[in-house]
């Protein structure tokens, strides 16, 4: 039986109040399983930005709960909330969104120093092993601003691994990205899977939804479908593509 | 137009806080300056109405009626630059009491309907009711804040006194006035009133008109000419006629007053025998001391907050330009011209401005009300409550123009912004690249909110070392003005002042204790430390002497080291030295090594000057010797000087006690408590401290303002970073103290700068504030209280209000991270 990470419960979310209000989420239920690389996809204004968000503690739920390590995450103060993020979750934004006058090295290295119980010298070892491992150790002391994108994208999955997270969420890691670029940090996350990271992804990519282990098809607001698939390996990329194209096309996506 | 319109709006919408904050320290500046300026020139003008409407001349001298005649009063009203003198008559008086309390001061007994002697004819009579039928001296109401319209004369035994009497002699109507006390010819009044006397009102000034009844007067004048029959040749009983020469001088004369005088001295000798000879220029500077010591004080304060407001002003445009940087590349593009993007900063800051300086002069007249009664007791004279609009309304275009200046050339950054590199990334993001910033990473548990705090400081360098200079500049001030408190100290004044605080005066000679039935030296010393630990003795007197045909006042000391405030070479040591003031060096062109030549009575001599000192006594027009250097100017032997004896005590209970026993145990023996210039002191204190009080208020609410505002610029600057820490797992409180943490460290190096700038500015700027009151040395001494409790009051300040205004970090989403 495969230990769950994530446990979402009846999680319904709504925007506005009064008759204008706007449900974006209906009485979700959804397990997230450690070391699953789940992706969660749907059309653009199915809910499943908000469900990430609703999952990783961002983001309240109108109704239902969330449940990390059986600790609902809504009896959470915030600071604890922050400390559940901080040591457990990892969270990477389409935008980087690295503090702007830290440099690369530095950005990684407070998201450990912050975490509780950590020692500074330890994190600022596994600051280096990150930086080596990602491939972006020439960029240690440059500033966000001087770094391109996919460098950016990984420095941010570098530091959502610092405290090595549970689990780690990836809200459209490839969506600022070219092409090439996507792939780099596609293959970086799979590989990451194949060593046991436990991750939750949202994308409207397609070539980025072949990465997954476990798909979900999200339609307004509610969940639809779900596909699991091998782990991925590239000389089964062909037969990968058909499966889950025509997975997609069943549900008119 | 309505494109510059709108966006003005939206600019004004999105920082209405800051402009408001601006607008609050630019209203504090004009109030303090429209309102001490208007002030000082508004009292300068009623002092100069005052003097007209009293009828006083250019110059006043009050001279011992026998010693003048007709042919000399001619003589003088004939010289060149004389037009014509009036003269009338006064009786002396040296000793009086009021209520309990002696006093040495020197009054001249008037009656109030004065009718003069003209000297040429044609010119008014000196009386008391003008032909305009104004009334040359105003009597004040009850609560001092106005006058009677239709005064009455003093009945019988009524007196009026100057209204500085009411403050100096802690009297009020109905209570006793005892005149020649200590003779058997005493008179004894009630007062009637207190009226507004501009030549002698002030209370700096240690001489005062007195105004009686005519019936009195007619009886105490006839009682003057008997005692000056019956007295033995040579003896000038207390009770004599003075007679007042009120000389008035051609106005279109380039001569100055100073040299009329001298010509008049020169021509006949005039000045030789008077009590006093007091110009115009003379009366005013002395009725102006205080508001010209409280007005200087508060300029340079206010200097010091203009200065600290144009660095918040500049401060406040570079985050705004910071913050709008994407927004003003846009704005480009859409075809909005560097010009026209200035013109939107300039009417949002111009704006601030206009407001605070409208406020401000609603704002003058009721400050001007509020401090104008303060300065009754100090000038004699009621200000009223009037702006000075052709000073008023130069200073404040002048202050506007000034922040115009700086908006301006803080917008020249607009010109900079690139449309697309403006589109494309953040300013934050090109600003850090070449700016060395203090490292984050840590090798210890605990410091990381400390690096995190250097290292947001190094990231906007200008920003915090903008912050150091305002704090720096925001200590100075109340330091500055504690050390001035501390100047005017009890401990301190002799050093200062050159005048004890606590003393006990024996107003006996020295001479008249040899006489039988008096006790001696020793019985009144020994009789003294019975009851009081008697601090140091010394012998004193004074006189006034001829410098080059001006008067000065001479301190005279029986030894050496009873020169307190000597500070630069030495004090006299024999019967040829003589120490003067700064003022008098200045005004007579000499200098330490110069010989000068001394007249008094028709005595000539010659004496070195040995070095300078400091003193308040005669505004500084004085000088010091010793008792054999005035016996060698009068060639008598040094008893025959015959100084009174003074007695220093640590404080005012001391000399009280010592007072009360010689009192009970030698009746006799006539003594006061006080130093001459006790109430002067006590004034100039009171007005310090009043100041202290003012610029710790001020000091206080410039921090608050300026914390507040700078500390939300910071969060709205930071807002992104602030939303990925918070993501990241630090809480608000934690971003919060962080903030704090910043501006602790700030307010520190602010404090360390402010207090470099104290020991290195200070005794200057000082110096230059008090050398109009005749004191241009001042020797600063300073306590660990009086650096520690303003440090740590804006300290805390900018710490708990840094603290405060961060909970907009509380507010802040890491939604704002996310993509949709």
């Amino acid at each position: 039986m495969e230990h769950i990470l994530l446990s979402a419960q009846h999680l319904s979310k709504r925007y506005g109040s009064g008759p204008s209000n706007d449900l974006v989420l209906h009485d979700i239920d959804l397990d997230i399983y450690e070391g699953d690389f789940t992706v969660i996809m749907g059309s653009s204004g199915s809910g499943k930005s908000t469900l990430l968000h609703c999952l990783s503690g961002m983001d309240s739920a109108s109704s239902g709960r969330v449940r990390f390590e059986s600790q609902d995450l809504a009896t959470l103060s915030e600071n604890n909330l922050a400390h559940v993020r901080s040591a457990s979750f990892g969270f990477v934004f389409q935008q980087a969104n690295l503090v702007s006058n830290l440099t690369i090295a530095e950005n990684i290295a407070v998201a450990g120093y912050v975490c509780p119980g950590s020692i500074p010298d330890t994190v600022n070892q596994r600051v280096e092993d990150l930086l080596y491992d990602l491939s972006i150790d020439h960029i240690a002391d440059h500033l966000p601003s001087q770094v391109s994108g996919g460098e950016l994208q990984r420095a941010a999955i570098a530091r959502a691994l610092i405290n090595r997270p549970a689990l780690l969420f990836a809200d459209e890691p490839t969506g600022a990205l070219n092409r090439r670029n996507s792939t780099h940090i596609l293959n970086l996350l799979t590989d990451l899977s194949r060593r046991s990271q436990s991750i939750l992804m949202v994308t409207h990519d397609a070539h980025a939804a072949l990465r997954a282990t476990r798909l979900i098809y999200l339609d307004d607001g509610t969940i639809k479908d779900e596909l699991f698939l091998p782990p991925y390996h590239a000389r089964d990329i062909i037969a990968r593509e058909y499966l889950v194209n025509n997975w997609l096309l069943e549900h008119e996506w | 137009m309505k494109a510059l319109a709108t966006l003005i709006k939206a600019a004004i919408r999105a920082r209405w806080g800051g402009l408001c904050g601006i607008a609050c320290l630019v209203f504090v500046i004009a109030t303090l300056l429209g309102s001490i300026s208007s002030l000082y020139t508004v009292s300068a003008q009623e002092d100069t109405r005052a003097l007209d409407q009293a009828g006083y001349g250019s110059i006043v001298s009050f001279i011992p009626q026998w010693t003048i005649d007709d042919a000399t009063v001619d003589s003088a009203a004939a010289c060149a630059h004389v037009m014509h003198i009036d003269q009338y008559d006064s009786l002396y008086c040296g000793s009086s009491r009021i209520g309990d309390a002696s006093s040495s001061q020197v009054l001249f007994v008037c009656p109030f309907d004065q009718t003069g002697t003209e000297a040429t004819a044609g010119q008014p009579e000196h009386t008391s009711i003008d032909q305009n039928g104004q009334q040359r001296y105003r009597v004040f109401n009850q609560h001092k804040t106005g006058f009677i319209d239709s005064p009455e004369a003093p009945q019988g035994q009524e007196i009026y006194l100057p209204i500085t009497a009411a403050d100096q002699q802690h009297c009020a109507i109905g209570d006793s006035v005892t005149l020649w006390t200590g003779t058997d010819y005493a008179e004894t009044f009630t007062i009637k009133g207190f009226i507004e006397e501009p030549l002698l009102g002030a209370n700096v000034i240690d001489a005062k008109y007195y105004l009686i009844s005519e019936e009195a007067y007619a009886r105490l004048s006839a009682t003057a000419d008997d005692l000056k029959n019956r007295a033995i040749p040579g003896d000038t009983p207390d009770c004599h006629h003075v007679t007042n020469l009120n000389m008035y001088t051609d106005t279109q004369d380039s001569a100055t007053l100073a040299q009329v005088q001298r010509s008049i001295n020169d021509t006949c000798d005039l000045f030789s025998q008077a009590y006093a000879t007091l110009t115009i220029e003379q009366s005013m500077s002395y009725t102006m001391i205080m508001l010209n010591l409280l007005c200087s004080m508060l300029f340079v304060f206010v200097t010091l907050l203009g200065l600290v407001t144009l660095l918040v002003i500049r401060h406040s445009i570079s985050s705004a330009l910071m913050l709008d940087y994407a927004n003003l590349g846009i704005l480009k593009t859409q075809g909005f011209t560097t010009g026209m993007l200035r013109i939107v900063v300039l009417v949002q800051y111009v704006g601030a401005a206009l407001i605070g300086i409208t406020c401000s002069l609603l704002c003058d007249i009721p400050v001007i009300q509020a401090l104008a009664p303060l300065f009754v007791p100090v000038t004699g004279l009621l200000a009223t409550a009037s702006i000075d609009w052709m000073l008023c309304i130069p200073m404040l275009i002048a202050i506007l123009l000034i922040i115009i200046g700086v908006v301006f050339f803080k917008t020249h950054a607009l010109t900079a912004i690139s449309p697309l590199d403006a589109m494309r990334s953040s300013f934050e993001g090109k600003r850090h690249v070449n700016t060395w910033m203090i490292p984050v990473i840590c090798h210890r548990t605990g410091l990381l909110d400390l690096k995190l705090a250097f290292h947001q400081m190094s990231s906007a360098p200008v920003r915090y070392i903008g912050t150091t200079f305002i704090i720096a500049l925001l200590i100075f001030s109340p330091i500055s003005i504690a050390s001035m408190d501390d100047a005017y100290s009890e401990t301190n004044i002799s050093r200062s002042f050159g005048v004890p605080y606590y003393a006990l005066s024996i107003t006996d000679s020295i001479s008249s204790l040899t006489l039988a039935d008096a006790p001696t030296q020793e019985d009144i010393a020994q009789t003294i430390a019975q009851h009081a630990t008697i601090v140091r003795q010394y012998s004193y007197d004074s006189c006034y002497m001829e410098m080059d045909g001006l008067k000065y006042l001479g301190l005279v000391y029986g030894v050496p080291d009873d020169f307190q405030s000597v500070y630069e070479g030495t004090a006299p040591l024999n019967d040829h030295e003589i120490v003067i003031t700064e003022l008098v060096a200045q005004q007579n062109n000499v200098h330490i090594g110069d010989s000068i030549e001394l007249s008094s009575n028709g005595s000539t001599a010659t004496y070195t000057i040995c070095g300078y000192m400091s003193s308040i006594a005669d505004g500084g027009n004085c000088f010091g010797m010793l008792v054999s250097g005035k016996a060698r100017l009068y060639n008598v032997p040094n008893a025959e000087i015959d100084p009174t004896l003074r007695y220093v005590f640590a404080d005012a209970a001391d000399a009280e006690d010592a007072h009360d026993a010689l009192r009970s145990t030698y009746p006799t023996v006539q003594s006061t408590v006080g130093g001459t210039y006790d109430k002067t002191l006590v004034t100039a204190q009171s007005t310090v401290q009043t100041l202290e009080t003012l610029i710790y208020v001020f000091v206080s609410i410039f921090s608050l303002v300026i914390v507040v505002m700078l500390c939300s610029r910071a969060v709205a600057h930071e807002r992104r970073d602030l939303a990925i820490l918070k993501h990241l797992g630090f809480s608000s409180g934690r971003l919060r103290r962080q903030f704090a943490l910043r501006f602790f460290i700030t307010a520190l190096c602010g404090a360390l700068l402010g207090i470099i700038l104290i020991f290195v500015g200070n005794n200057a700027l000082l110096d230059l504030i008090l050398s109009n009151v005749g004191l241009p040395h001042n020797v600063t001494h300073y306590t660990f209280q009086m650096i520690a409790l303003p440090t740590a009051l804006i300290v805390l300040l900018f710490v708990v209000g840094s603290f405060v205004a961060a909970r907009s970090i509380h507010w802040i989403d890491i939604h704002e991270l996310l993509s949709s």
